[in-house]
């Protein structure tokens, strides 16, 4: 699995070069970033976050926990991220979200990571009956008030723990729901609903509990973006770029010399993780990125997503389950977002990914009667490769 | 017309015009743009302190990937360059030259490392090459040509390493002798700090970059000889991240 250095053309490990290319590059993806929320992040302000429990887009018809419970070890998953990507067209995916489910014990990735992650895609089109059609810029004028009163209905019960479809209710008092009997179970033992089953709490009781039930899942954060290569710090790295052109320009013309006899034998192979290599260089012009979103025009070539190692590719992507289509890249997970899931990395099986690529449905079918579709989901590890000299 | 098009869409995912999530916040400036992001399992740990030293990552071999990680133990590395050599490839029009660096570092006290990178402009070559030398980086294990009094100085016994038709010997060597080596392997020594050793080549010392990694595979020997006082029985500890959970009595319970 050596790599050798001497003949290729490893100009794209220069990093000058690439933030270059990154600026240059008519499609450069959108970067998530995590960030503490500046507002709650309830389902009317279409959030993108990770952690916490879901937002539905459809506020009527929730997520049950058969379409979200790990099939290795039965247990319910919990909500990693999700996105909200809007699109223009077609008219049913005017609101747009991709919800990611994944167990929380590492150990069944470990084990076989294929059963530990669900992707569901849910599209609501402009005219809903749940939430106010935003107002076009050009009719700001008129002021015209918009005739809009959302749809009455039964606010389906959620799980207090995970947040998904809340069927069975606590025996005792009937006021608490869960999707399922393991929820019920951390409840009661390590909630305080033993405790304070059918009785009435204070205030600081109630903060307590839901912390203790928050901490049940990952830490709630919302996930911001920039397109990459466009930040603030954009305009500095283009005066760098001009300020190195500039000390450098003249220094890189060498006169060719002849190779000498000796050093045409040379064994100067290094085994070294090309590959990852040029993931770091990647990332290291926007370290702390967590998503990297590659749908960002109409009408753009399908994408190569950034691989982490140079095995472990998916072969074949199935087509879409709904409209039989084809299903193509749309964005992938980083590892750097462990970093802020708030979870123990010292165990031998903790939670651990090298990177999660999702491919969606390339046309976006419209998904009636169902409201959420699964989608593809595939998953690299770093490779257990070091240096070898 | 790179930046016509992405300016007006600032934040939000998706392809809908001027809706989805906010923009990344503004003054967040200073340190985050140095901050390392671990993006390995290790990285995370030793981020989080939960690994005390170089040490430990060489008694379990856990591969290092990102050069940060060395970077936090050893913060006090030199580098060295050894070599740039152009190296030219034929094309249609005319040869390709590129720059191959050599790069060794060290801290002088028992660490060296070497990287060798090859690039369009000698800059980039020697950078790509010290990322390189700080993910190969080794342990050197010293002892005494005599009596164990003191630091130890010199190699602990005779090792030897090769690489294609380079040979390089290291042998212990009293206090006070000093580096009795050529300019190459001397510099390699002393950094990894060594500080007596008498040496031997053979071979075709000439072609550096052979010399040097045969250097480097002798004093990478040192910790692989196993001498007499590493006879007594070693006790296993467990790795870094090896505690494990009850994940696996429960999947039986059920």
């Amino acid at each position: 699995m050596s790599h050798s250095d001497i003949d290729s053309d490893v100009s794209e490990l220069d990093q000058r070069e690439l933030s270059e290319a990154v600026a240059t590059d008519k499609w450069a993806p959108q970067l998530g970033y995590c960030e503490e929320p500046e507002t709650p992040l309830t389902a009317d302000t279409f959030p993108s976050k990770s952690g916490g429990k879901p937002a539905w887009l459809n506020p009527e018809h929730i997520l049950n926990v058969e379409k979200t419970t790990c099939n290795n070890c039965n247990e319910p998953m919990i909500l990693l991220l999700q996105l909200y990507t809007p699109e223009d067209e077609p008219e049913e995916a005017f609101h747009r979200t991709v919800y990611v489910f994944c167990c929380k014990n590492g150990g069944c990735h470990k084990q076989d990571w294929t059963q530990c992650f669900k992707v569901y895609r849910s599209q609501l089109p402009r005219e809903n009956p749940y939430y106010p059609p935003p107002e076009d810029e050009e009719e700001e004028e008129n002021d015209v008030a918009i005739d809009f009163t959302p749809k009455k209905f039964t606010k389906p019960k959620e799980c207090v723990i995970c947040g998904v479809a809340g069927t069975k209710a606590c025996g005792k008092c009937q006021s608490v729901y869960y999707c399922s009997r393991q929820h019920q179970m951390v409840d009661w033992n390590s909630c305080h609903h033993k405790e304070y089953c059918n009785t009435t709490m204070d205030k600081e009781q109630e903060q307590e509990i839901q912390k203790l039930r928050a901490s049940r899942l990952f830490s709630e954060m919302e996930i911001v973006s920039e397109p990459e290569g466009q930040g603030e710090d954009g305009k500095e790295e283009e005066e760098q770029r001009e300020h190195t052109k500039r000390e450098t320009g003249e220094n890189s013309k060498e006169s060719a010399l002849a190779l000498r006899g000796d050093e045409a034998y040379e064994n100067s192979e290094v085994a070294v993780d090309q590959s990852f290599l040029k993931f770091q260089l990647k990332i290291g012009l926007y370290p702390d990125q967590v998503i990297r979103y590659e749908r960002v025009e109409y009408d753009m070539p399908d994408r190569e997503p950034l691989w982490v190692q140079q095995g472990q590719k998916p072969t074949i992507i199935p087509s879409c389950d709904k409209c039989g289509g084809p299903r193509t890249f749309e964005f992938q997970i980083l590892s750097t977002l462990l970093n802020y899931l708030d979870i123990s990395h010292v165990a031998d099986d903790s939670l651990d990914w090298g990177s999660i690529y999702i491919y969606t449905c390339k046309y976006n079918c419209p998904i009636n009667p169902d409201i959420f579709v699964p989608e593809y989901i595939w998953k690299q590890d770093f490779s257990a490769e070091g240096m070898k000299l | 017309m790179a930046d016509t098009a992405p300016a007006d869409r600032r934040g939000g995912f998706g392809r809908g015009r001027g809706r989805g999530g906010r923009g990344r916040g503004r003054g967040r400036r200073g340190d985050e743009k140095t901050e390392w992001v671990p993006v390995t399992k290790l990285g995370r740990l030793v981020k989080a302190g939960k690994i005390k030293n170089m040490e430990e990552i060489y008694t379990f071999s856990l591969p290092v990937k990102e050069y940060q990680i060395v970077d936090y133990f050893l913060p006090s590395l030199k580098d060295e360059v050894m070599k740039i050599m152009p190296v030219q490839k034929q094309t249609r029009a005319g040869q390709r030259t590129r720059f191959k660096a050599f790069v060794v570092i060290g801290d002088s006290d028992g660490h060296v490392g070497l990287g060798v990178k090859c690039s369009k402009e000698v800059a980039t070559a020697i950078r790509g090459a010290i990322i390189l030398a700080k993910l190969s980086i080794i342990p050197v294990r010293r002892g005494y040509w005599g009596t164990a009094l003191g630091e130890p100085h010199t190699v602990p016994c005779k090792v030897t390493g090769k690489c294609g038709s380079a040979m390089c010997r290291l042998i212990p060597a009293p206090k006070g002798t000093g580096l009795v080596a050529a300019p190459t392997p001397k510099k390699v020594l002393q950094l990894a700090g060594v500080t007596d050793c008498y040496t031997t080549s053979k071979g075709s010392t000439r072609t550096l970059g052979n010399f040097v990694k045969a250097t480097f595979a002798a004093i990478g020997n040192t910790y692989g000889f196993l001498t007499p006082d590493l006879w007594t029985e070693t006790e296993f500890t467990k790795a870094p991240f090896q505690e494990h959970t009850d994940f696996l009595a429960v999947k039986q319970r059920k």
